[in-house]
């Protein structure tokens, strides 16, 4: 009897969020890249006395990201004290929400290869950053020590945790990414991996399937109900890049095949077990097992009076949210008439999608499809070309425009219009440039006619097998006359007009 | 020798008012005086001589040019060490903080500082505040002016000694549950413990985060509400203390009593309160019959389930509050704690822990609120309540050393009204002499009201005040 595995996989995602100031200081929260210890008080460098204040901003940026993930706001929240020991803990404790999260029992949609699937998503609550450890080894004694930049104190911290209903990498990868499009769209977080904004813990076990409950496990798969049997749970730490999400995924899920397979061991109480990811080797690392697990002594913080939200505020921060990735792709397909997979390229970036269709508005649909063509076609391939985006480009949507309508219009074809789309990227307008390079299109037959004498008196052969019903070798004419117009002529005219001149 | 240390908060405002003194003067004396007496006291943990002349002069210099700030500018007052004060080394008493020198002040000090105040000196309490002897300091014990083989109380010790001793003008003490109506209490002077976010507690070293409340301990009632008048109100630091408006302290000084109904809590009076004290508190009732208030008698919850629920809630805050000195900071390892922070930190941290916070955290708050409620019920009958503050006078020393909740036992009467956050105002009612002392020591009245009565409490203490001359009552100071 043969056994399968189906991955179950819950995500912690940890976003710093965009706010002027720290969580419960008024130290400026944009550090990145500053000296160590410089954007920092008693607050967060936790000296005796010192007390929390809490940032509103932050506050308003979680429920706002809840609301987004269609979770629950209680009336009422709090935070409490999570008590552990650990260098980059400065107070020996972290400000953090227990058992009254600020937002609920939410969801995420994502596409999978059982169709669209909701993923549940169990709260998203805020808490602190911790500072920064860096671990450094004296190259003179060997001596290995530690130092401590508080610049990451205190920075407010969204926890959004999932429910284990993901059943690939490929899906934790899926809804990783669109957690990451959801905080950045409605303004919550750049969630820059590169800066350390965008963090995942991974709680990933196996389901044990046998063969002959197949049919209705694969059911199960479908509607996300856990399977009945599984491997121990494994939790792997401070992943910070999509790649290394992927990967530890993949080593867990072939490491646990091969354990489980020697061991048969099944999950049960107190067999979970903490790992890190070693980023060099791209292998999980044993950290601790469950027995050695802390103690996190919560209880409610003393120094910070409960939160309170009338129904008015939620619904007015709901009604606040900017237009979601999804929505705004399905509005682009019905309006526009542009293919779903496109819509969903074009709304990858809210400011990018801002920009189309800043740049579309008020045109027909068959410019405005024909844009979106151009943009995710040529001008993404060229802006890779150059390492630049689109917004850092001096590439205006009226320029774009323009191109289409130039070529619509005929004034130009598609070869010149590539050809001069580098120039317009840099901020020209392909008017001007057409009209300073004189790429006009050559659609007068009588200066075509000149040209189409010249090209048949130069290829009798090639007239001869058209003359003989070889009717298509008319194109490598065509491909002549457009040489000798350097691409200024009108293709389908020129075409015209050697028909004429050969057949009759 | 002068005598000025001998004059009160509004003494001295009003002598420098009329130039009779100036502050460099008022200084002076008191420097002088905690020079002969602090030797056998050992209420400072440090005489901030230099910076305070400094602070002196200026004051007289802004009284020269008609700048002056507060009815404090100019005035000594000796601040707790858990206060934080930028640059001044701030211990708490506890070696952990030997030689810790905050980058800021607390809000209170920086009140004070803004209204004018000289800073003489810092005094000294039981570590972080953890007792109520100042023996669990991790320096030194303060002994009681009236017999120095006596405790002062704490955790306020240091600042109470110090006043009694005319060793300052005034003093800023701290209480979690007890710890300035105590010391107050068996150094006989006034100490009044303002409601529960009343007060900022930012940059006091925290101890029970929930309850700390930072308050005066002085030589009257009239200096207790000039000193709350400048430290009370909200604080943006500090998201505990309350919108509410502060009130008009000392325009309820001097209103009269009649009518006013004071509440007698008979478990207040049980068998372990000693004679000596039950009898000066009667002869307080005596007293506050002849001014034309009203006596009930009521009964409120046992004071003793505020024992548990106090020790409960305390050491588990102690355990989380004091994780900030982790070793890897402020100079010192975990293991230089004193034996009652270990306790304290132990006990709490089994309290929170998985499995027993339901049973110990969880409950004890429960119970907190039927304090809070119990209260509340009391104070629809009656306006104020009063009680002895200490079931004794003030012990020998070594007496704390013998009993593991020396501190709970000897706060017992004050502690539901801490856990409750209410104020509470002591004020000294007569004298008692223990069973094995040659002296007779102060005995302290509680006069404690609802939230936010800060100016009935006053109005009341002060009444008495003006009735009596307790509070004018001096010890025999002598130099060892």
């Amino acid at each position: 009897m043969a056994t399968s595995y189906v991955p179950i996989i819950g995500l912690e995602i940890h976003v710093q969020l965009k706010t002027q100031s720290k969580m419960f200081c008024s130290c400026d929260a944009q550090y990145f890249g500053d000296e160590p210890n410089t954007h920092t008080c008693p607050t967060c460098l936790g000296l005796p006395g010192a007390l929390p204040v809490m940032n509103q901003e932050a506050i308003i940026q979680t429920i706002r990201v809840g609301l987004a993930l269609n979770c629950e706001i209680p009336a009422e929240s709090k935070f409490d004290r999570k008590n552990y020991f650990y260098p980059d803990l400065v107070k020996g404790y972290q400000i953090s929400q227990y058992d009254q999260p600020l937002t609920k029992n939410g969801w995420l949609e994502i596409e999978t290869e059982e169709g669209r699937v909701r993923i549940g998503i169990t709260r998203a609550h805020l808490e602190e950053d911790t500072a920064k450890s860096i671990h450094e080894t004296d190259p003179k004694t060997g001596e290995s020590y530690t130092l401590i930049d508080c610049n990451k104190s205190g920075i407010p911290l969204l926890e959004i945790v999932s429910e284990p209903d993901l059943r690939s990498v490929r899906e934790a990868s899926a809804y990783a990414r669109k957690i990451q499009q959801i905080v950045r769209y409605i303004g919550a977080s750049d969630a820059d991996m590169e800066k350390g904004q965008l963090r995942f813990d991974i709680n990933v076990s196996l389901g044990i399937i046998e063969d002959a409950e197949g049919v209705e496990d694969t059911l199960d798969i479908v509607k996300r109900i856990l399977p009945k049997k599984h491997t121990p749970i494994v939790e792997v730490k401070n992943l910070n890049s999509f790649r290394a999400l992927e990967k530890a995924l993949e080593y867990e899920i072939k490491r646990q095949i091969t354990l489980y397979e020697e061991t048969g061991e099944l999950s049960e109480m107190g067999n979970k077990e903490t790992r890190g990811w070693d980023y060099e080797r791209e292998e999980t690392i044993f950290q601790r097992s469950k027995e050695e697990a802390h103690d996190y002594r919560y209880f409610p913080e003393p120094d910070l009076p409960p939160m309170r939200f009338t129904a008015e505020q939620i619904e007015t921060w709901r009604a606040e949210l900017p237009e979601l990735p999804e929505a705004k792709a399905a509005r682009f397909v019905k309006a526009y008439g542009i293919k779903p997979e496109d819509a969903a390229l074009l709304v990858a970036d809210r400011k990018e999608a801002d920009w189309f269709e800043q740049a579309v508005e008020k045109q027909d649909k068959t410019v405005v499809q024909e844009v979106a063509k151009w943009l995710l076609g040529d001008v993404t391939y060229l802006l890779r070309e150059r390492e630049t985006t689109l917004l850092q480009s001096g590439l205006s949507g009226e320029h774009l425009v323009e191109l289409v309508t130039l070529i619509a219009a005929g004034t130009i074809s598609g070869k010149i219009a590539k050809d001069i789309l580098p120039e317009i990227i840099t901020g020209k307008s392909p008017k001007a440039l057409v009209t300073e390079k004189g790429l006009q299109q050559v659609s007068d037959s009588g200066a075509l006619e000149a040209v189409a004498r010249e090209v048949i008196a130069e290829n009798p052969a090639v007239v001869d097998q058209i003359r003989s019903g070889k009717e298509s070798a008319i194109m490598f004419l065509v491909g002549q006359m457009m040489k000798k117009t350097k691409g200024q002529a009108n293709p389908p005219v020129v075409q015209e007009i050697l028909r004429k001149l050969i057949l009759t | 020798m002068g005598t000025l240390q001998t004059l009160t908060v509004h003494e001295i405002a009003e002598g420098l008012e009329q130039k009779t003194f100036s502050a460099r003067e008022v200084l002076q004396d008191c420097l002088e005086q905690s020079k002969k007496i602090d030797p056998s006291l050992h209420a400072y943990m440090e005489l901030l001589e230099e910076q305070a002349a400094a602070q002196a002069e200026a004051a007289d210099e802004r009284r020269a040019r008609k700048a002056v700030l507060s009815s404090l500018d100019g005035v000594p007052i000796a601040v707790k060490d858990n206060f934080c004060m930028q640059d001044v080394r701030t211990t708490a008493s506890s070696r952990m903080l030997d030689n810790y020198y905050p980058p800021y002040d607390a809000t209170v000090v920086r009140l004070l500082r803004e209204a004018g105040a000289v800073f003489i000196g810092k005094t000294n309490m039981d570590a972080f505040a953890h007792g109520s002897s100042t023996e669990t300091s991790d320096f030194f014990t303060t002994s009681n002016p009236w017999d120095i083989g006596r405790l002062p109380g704490g955790s306020s010790g240091g600042s109470a000694a110090a006043v009694a001793a005319d060793m300052t003008i005034g003093s800023i003490g701290s209480e979690t549950a007890g710890s300035i109506r105590q010391p107050a209490s068996w150094s006989g002077v006034t100490g009044l413990k303002p409601t529960y976010g009343r007060v900022s507690r930012y940059g006091l070293i925290s101890m029970c985060s929930s309850t700390d409340s930072p308050g005066p301990i002085t030589k009257d009632v009239r200096d207790s509400a000039l000193i709350l008048d400048i430290l009370a109100g909200q604080d943006p630091h500090d998201s505990t203390t309350s919108p509410q408006p502060k009130g008009d302290y000392l325009a309820c000084l001097g209103k009269p009593i009649k009518g006013v109904k004071i509440g007698l809590p008979k478990e207040y009076f049980v068998d372990e309160i000693e004679a000596g004290v039950k009898d000066a508190i009667m002869q307080a009732v005596a007293t506050f019959k002849k001014l034309g208030a009203e006596i009930v008698e009521i009964s409120l919850l046992d004071p003793k389930y505020s024992i548990a629920v106090y020790t409960i809630v305390q050491r588990s805050e102690v355990s989380s509050n004091l994780a900030r000195l982790d070793g890897n900071r402020f100079g010192h390892k975990r293991t230089d704690f004193g034996d009652e922070a270990k306790n304290r930190v132990m006990l709490g941290t089994y309290t929170l822990s998985a499995g027993y916070y339901d049973a110990y955290y969880k409950k004890a708050q429960q119970v907190r609120t039927l304090i809070v409620d119990d209260f509340n019920q009391a104070f629809k009958t009656v306006d104020v309540i009063i009680a002895p503050t200490s079931p004794v006078v003030a012990l020998p020393k070594g007496a704390s050393e013998e009993t593991a909740i020396f501190g709970e036992l000897m706060d017992v009467l004050v502690e539901p009204s801490s856990m409750a956050g209410l104020p509470g105002l002591n004020v000294p009612c007569g004298f008692s002499k223990p069973k094995n002392g040659s002296v007779a020591m102060p005995v302290g009245m509680q006069i404690m009201g609802p939230q936010f009565s800060e100016e009935l409490i006053l109005q009341v203490g002060y009444a008495f005040e003006q009735a009596t001359d307790w509070h004018t009552k001096k010890p025999q100071l002598s130099q060892e």
